[in-house]
């Protein structure tokens, strides 16, 4: 990777180096999240190309940019909080708080309740 | 690290296997946008205006950024087949970076089609227009 113009950040020079079977397990947890972010992007691409006449178009504009949005946040926040998580086992720290899991589930069960109703108004 | 490899087990092939399923969804993701811009494409009978426009853009950064992963994906694989080591961090970001990009273009090429997608509505609502 030494190629790659990207440098390391001096956050990986500090402290020890965590045994290699977390950093793996961190680097899936990332890769998890950006599926997940992954997922946000197409599924808001899915409301908008395969359910025209769910709502009115606002309301549907709405809820695409919502769930696109919530997608490119999460790229962001799957990157911090690898970079938050190693840096804590580095200095053997306790683990950040996974505020995502909780957001995650609220925006999750609030869109799946929107669609749910949109269903059904739409009938 | 010096210390003696402690039974590896399957943990690097897992995370090479994450790292396939990363490239899977972003497949997957990519063809929904190439879907979403043949279709607009069709409805506007070939022109590449507002829309259809905006989405072959977002089409041509889904391509770009599912290249991109596909070489991180593969330079990380081929790493983990020999050995444990940690990852560095420019997989991460890049693979991040990558994945903002289609999402930035997407984002507004869905906000442009509202204008001409009501104005199609009108006449012919959903249903394919057929090419002349």
């Amino acid at each position: 990777m030494s190629k790659l113009p990207l440098k390391e950040p001096r956050w990986r020079r500090e402290g020890e180096m965590p045994d290699y079977r977390f950093s793996l397990a961190n680097e899936r947890t990332f890769l998890a999240w950006i599926r997940t972010s992954m997922a946000n992007l197409a599924g808001s691409i899915a409301i908008d190309q395969l359910t025209p006449q769910i709502a009115p178009t606002p309301i549907r504009i709405f809820l695409c940019l919502a769930v696109a949005v919530i997608g490119a946040l999460l790229a962001i926040e799957a990157y911090r909080r690898w970079s938050l998580q190693e840096q804590a086992m580095r200095k053997k720290r306790e683990l950040p708080h996974a505020w995502p899991l909780g957001l995650m589930a609220i925006v999750v069960a609030a869109v799946a309740a929107v669609i749910a109703a949109l269903i059904l108004l739409a009938r | 690290m010096t210390t003696p490899v402690r039974d590896p087990g399957l943990q690097p092939e897992r995370t090479s296997v994450a790292w396939r399923r990363t490239m899977l969804a972003m497949t997957v993701s990519g063809l929904f946008i190439g879907h979403a811009w043949t279709t607009a494409l069709t409805r506007h009978g070939g022109n590449i205006d507002g829309r259809a426009f905006g989405l072959g853009i977002a089409a041509a950064v889904a391509v770009a950024a599912t290249a991109i992963i596909a070489g991180c994906v593969l330079k990380r694989s081929h790493v983990l087949r020999t050995g444990t080591p940690p990852p560095s961090a420019a997989p991460t970001l890049t693979v991040t970076l990558a994945l903002l990009a289609p999402a930035a273009v997407t984002c507004p090429s869905i906000l442009l089609g509202k204008r001409t997608e009501t104005s199609l509505q009108g006449h012919s609502g959903y249903s394919v227009t057929p090419r002349a």
